[in-house]
């Protein structure tokens, strides 16, 4: 049960990960997690630090690249930024979702009599 | 698919970079927290607090770098390093407990591999050409369901018939006679083979031509093809060596090719020349057989197919040629079969035994062992470890174990396959064999260290890792461990072992009875100082009897006057080897062509034969210089043929026939028995009927010599060559060796058998008594607060050791008792090796229990003395 839980959490913060960094630009860790923070209005309660398990994935399969470089306050900070795979994936997931949430929508919407 | 390859790989480079990135990922963590601190203190906290809030905002690093380490790398791989590491601690630390498994696995693996490295080389060996496994042999088997070649003309008319081969092609074996201009005749182990020999094989002169067609027709030019030796030897690796004229046997030739290297096909041909030239094949009869057949299947066709038809061709043939061919079916193996038949198998079921028998000890030792485990195995299930996972981390340990046991039974197997190479180097083993640590033996020992971990690692991990973990924690586990189903396993793992040993040791005890009486019977000869040869005369020269008996009565003459030679003599045979076997008639017999299934093994001998090997004569007389003529048509048979078919009747005066094997043709005439000799064996295994021949009766081409001198066997042998010379320089002495070589020779497999019989025994008796030794040890460790107690109690010394006897003594009684009733069994598969030795050999038996059932009370007996030693004081403080 708490797997199952987990896995929807893990794919909803991989999406979350990459429309953030398709829409603003590569960002390091830290700013990422205060971005889908305030995206989700505080409603993701966990560590920041699961944001770094999920960045590490996403590395892995590609889909986004890492470098070192120099934050805004000139601190030393690890630049994540999405790739070309990526935003294929990205859109893929995106149909999927909305395919997805359609349905779930229409489903929710569905009266006794219909 | 590309994308998971891709990733794949990153995950393999992220595991060897474990350590670069773990700093990496700390790095980023550090700035992490530094920026979210900075933050912190920009809304107003004290640095303190800020950074504190920092961290509680970031998460647990420890799990989180753990966890980071699982997504990125290779997690199976990381554990199994790490119960790979932790095993490698374990067994540094228990060095006694490492040592006692290693050494038993050890000598397991190794005898295992040293079996399975000459089966491999010798059994297992492919044709060094292309598609090794597609080339058969082809030879026929007669009605009488014996082993025969193949006759010239049935040759020509499977070739012509057959559609499953992609060439059929025929050899014959053959000593031949090389003569270079300007050097002394050499004998070299030639064969003529059919001129598409080679093309069959795939296989080309490195120098010259292949054979031609043409050069298989009757009066064809001579041509020979020579090997990379003599080539290298005779002619200096002369390229100009193509078409240098030679003689072979007597005839020119010139020679054409030279062949590879690596290349004597059949078995150590130096030379071959084309079948044509093979004297008198071509107007040799159907029922003369003496080729060999090789071919390569067809694409696509089975050996199973081939067979078939060529049992079909040989039924037809049958049919065609009654006289000759009626009953007669053709046999089709694979090449190398032909050489070496399938494995030995008692062997391999000896040694197999003695594996497991090493197994079962391993298993006990870590059976016992795994009684001290028990808390920590609880602590690890309270922990959370699942049961696969200890049970794959007690797995690794005994896979360790196993495969420094198969690093060390390489060493155990060395020595042995050294000693085997050795003792065969000159047994004219075909060319494609070799003794050798190849890629195959490595993969034999892997595959063994893995069986070997599943033998005797699996049902002690198995029991381990089953524990309920409250309840051992709370018995602290010692006494549990030695609960009644762990105590079961090992007494039945005991039981087995020594049942095992039983069967080993009464097996190998038999085989050593047999080759003893063997060799005994071999010692009614003095074969010490006897030198042997052969000689071998060119057919071009030597044709008819006459001339032949010509040159033996001069050469006998010229060894005769030798000082340093005592006796010489001549035979078609020499002891121990090669006789013709010879079906036998008796004037008693009332159908006088038909021998009833006697056989007996025939040979002629010149008249000094017995005088010079110094076989007795128990009655009648030696052969004298008028044997042999016309109207002289003696023999002499041997103590066995009087035993098997005159049994409590006087011998001398009697006349036999004999007929060859398989032959239709018309009856020879009848011998009278001269005399009787004392038995002496003429073939390999028990001693059979025997009858000579006077030489003069048959002078062969090749014949054998026996020269009885002083001095040292290499000067007599130079001697020997100088005396052949004089007569005749084109005629070449070859297989010099003495009589002695070759008996010990002769009985090779026996010895062999029995030797390595001897040493599994031994060493599965070794492994019981250390098995029954630790189990006693084990159970009075066990017990040792009883000891105290009963002590304490007034208990005597030898009532504390009876004590621990009885216990294990009930089990050597039980394991004896079904090892003998399992050695009865096997016994019954020896039969067929045993020679005048009975398979239920009381005394064998009971020498087997007696010696057993010593180690076993010995093996006993010292932990038990030992264990009644204890201060009753210390024994109970103990627990």
């Amino acid at each position: 049960m708490t797997d199952d839980k987990a896995e929807i959490l893990q794919g909803t913060l991989d999406l979350m990960v990459l429309k953030t960094l398709d829409v603003m630009g590569p960002m390091h860790g830290y700013g990422l997690a205060r971005r889908i923070e305030q995206l989700s209005d505080d409603a993701l309660q966990v560590s920041q630090g699961t944001i770094y398990l999920c960045l590490v994935r996403l590395v892995q399969k590609s889909w986004i690249t890492a470098e070192w470089g120099t934050s805004e306050n000139n601190r030393r900070a690890k630049f994540y930024a999405i790739s070309k795979t990526g935003r294929k994936q990205l859109l893929a997931e995106t149909r999927n979702w909305e395919r997805v949430s359609g349905i779930i929508g229409k489903l929710l919407q569905l009266g006794p009599e219909g | 698919m590309l994308g998971a390859l891709r990733e794949l790989g990153a995950h393999v480079r992220a595991f060897f970079r474990t350590r670069q990135l773990d700093s990496d990922f700390d790095d980023e963590l550090q700035s992490h927290l530094a920026m979210l601190t900075d933050d912190n203190i920009g809304r107003g906290m004290t640095p303190d607090a800020a950074r504190r809030a920092a961290v509680i905002r970031l998460g647990a690093l420890t799990s989180l770098k753990e966890q980071h380490r699982e997504a990125r790398g290779l997690r199976m791989v990381e554990t199994l390093l790490q119960d790979l590491r932790f095993a490698a601690r374990l067994l540094v630390k228990q060095r006694g407990f490492t040592a006692a498994v290693v050494s038993t696995l050890a000598l397991g693996i190794g005898v295992n591999t040293a079996v399975f490295t000459i089966v491999n080389g010798w059994n297992l060996q492919a044709l060094p050409v292309d598609q090794p496994d597609r080339i058969v042999h082809l030879a026929t088997r007669d009605a009488a369901g014996r082993h025969r070649g193949v006759s010239y003309v049935d040759f020509l008319d499977w070739q012509k018939v057959s559609r499953a081969f992609n060439g059929l092609a025929a050899y014959a074996g053959a000593s031949m006679t090389v003569a270079i201009e300007g050097q002394p005749a050499e004998h070299l182990e030639g064969t003529f083979i059919s001129v598409n020999a080679f093309g069959v094989l795939r296989e080309r002169p490195t120098l010259g031509r292949d054979f031609w067609p043409e050069d298989d027709r009757v009066g064809a030019e001579p041509v020979a093809v020579i090997g990379h030796a003599v080539w290298m030897e005779q002619f200096g690796a002369d390229p100009a060596v193509i078409g240098r004229p030679i003689r072979v046997n007597g005839s020119p030739a010139t020679i054409v090719g030279v062949m590879p290297a690596a290349f004597r096909f059949p078995v150590l041909s130096d030379m071959w020349l084309p079948l044509a030239q093979m004297p008198g094949l071509a107007t040799q009869p159907r029922d003369v057989r003496p080729l060999a057949v090789f071919g390569r299947l067809a694409d696509d066709v089975t050996l199973e197919q081939s067979r078939t038809e060529m049992s079909a061709i040989a039924a037809a043939l049958a049919e065609q040629f009654p006289a000759s061919n009626r009953g007669v079916q053709a046999i089709v193996e694979r090449f190398t079969e032909r050489f070496f038949g399938p494995p030995p198998v008692i062997i391999l079921v000896a040694v197999g035994f003695v594996l497991l028998v090493a197994c079962a000890n391993a298993a006990n030792l870590l059976l016992a062992r795994a009684a001290y485990r028990v808390p920590e195995m609880s602590l690890r299930s309270a922990l959370g470890a699942s049961r696969s996972r200890i049970l794959r981390q007690l797995l690794v340990e005994s896979l360790l174990l196993a495969a420094l046991a198969g690093a060390f039974g390489l060493l155990v197997a060395w020595p042995i396959v050294r000693t085997i190479a050795a003792e065969t180097a000159d047994f004219g083993l075909p060319y494609w064999t070799r003794l050798a640590f190849d890629g195959r033996v490595f993969g034999f020992v892997a595959a063994a260290c893995v069986a070997t971990t599943l033998l005797f690692g699996l049902a002690p991990a198995w029991k381990l890792s089953a524990g309920r973990t409250g309840e051992m924690l709370k018995d602290s586990g010692r006494t549990l461990g030695a609960g009644l189903q762990s105590r079961r396993w090992i007494n039945g793992l005991l039981i087995a072992e020594l049942a095992l040993s039983v069967i080993l040791l009464a097996s190998a005890a038999l085989l050593v009875r047999s080759a003893l009486t063997v060799y005994q019977a071999d010692r009614v000869i003095d074969a010490s100082m006897l030198l042997t040869a052969r000689i071998s005369l060119p057919p071009a020269k030597y044709g008819t009897p006459e001339q032949r008996l010509m040159f033996y009565d001069q050469l006998e003459a010229r060894l005769a006057s030798i000082p340093s030679i005592s006796s010489a003599a001549i035979g078609t045979a020499l002891p121990f080897w090669g006789a013709t076997r010879r079906d036998v008639v008796l004037d008693s017999d009332t159908d006088a062509s038909a021998s009833g299934g006697r056989l007996a093994l025939t040979l002629a001998i010149g008249s000094t034969y017995f005088e010079t090997v110094r076989l007795p004569l128990l009655r009648g007389r030696s052969f004298d210089a008028r044997d042999g003529r016309p109207g002289q048509q003696a023999a002499i048979v041997n103590e066995r043929f009087v035993e098997a078919y005159w049994p409590e009747q006087d011998p001398i005066g009697r006349r036999i026939r004999l007929m060859d094997a398989g032959a239709t043709a018309a009856s020879p005439g009848w011998l009278i028995i001269v005399g009787v000799a004392r038995t002496l064996r003429h073939s390999p295994g028990a001693a059979s009927p025997v009858v000579y021949l006077p030489f003069r009766a048959q002078p062969a081409e090749t014949v054998a010599l026996m020269v009885r001198g002083q001095g040292e066997s290499a000067a007599l042998a130079r001697l020997l060559r100088e005396e052949v010379r004089m007569i005749d320089p084109d005629v070449p002495v070859h297989h010099l060796s003495t009589l002695e070589r070759l008996s010990q020779q002769s009985r090779w497999i026996p010895r062999v058998a029995s030797s390595l019989l001897t040493l599994f025994a031994a060493i599965a008796t070794l492994l019981s008594a250390m098995g029954l030794y630790a189990v006693t040890s084990y159970s009075l460790s066990q017990r040792r607060s009883e000891i105290g107690i009963r002590m304490a109690l007034g208990a005597e010394r030898r009532q504390i050791a009876w004590l621990f006897l009885r216990a294990t003594l009930g089990y050597v009684v039980l394991g004896v008792t079904i090892g003998i009733s399992g050695a009865i069994a096997v016994a019954q598969l020896l039969r067929g090796s045993l020679v005048q030795t009975s398979a239920l050999d009381p005394l064998t038996f009971a020498g087997v229990v007696v010696l057993l059932g010593t180690v076993a009370v010995i093996a006993c007996v010292v932990p038990a003395w030992r264990a009644s030693a204890l201060d009753p004081a210390v024994a109970l403080r103990h627990d």
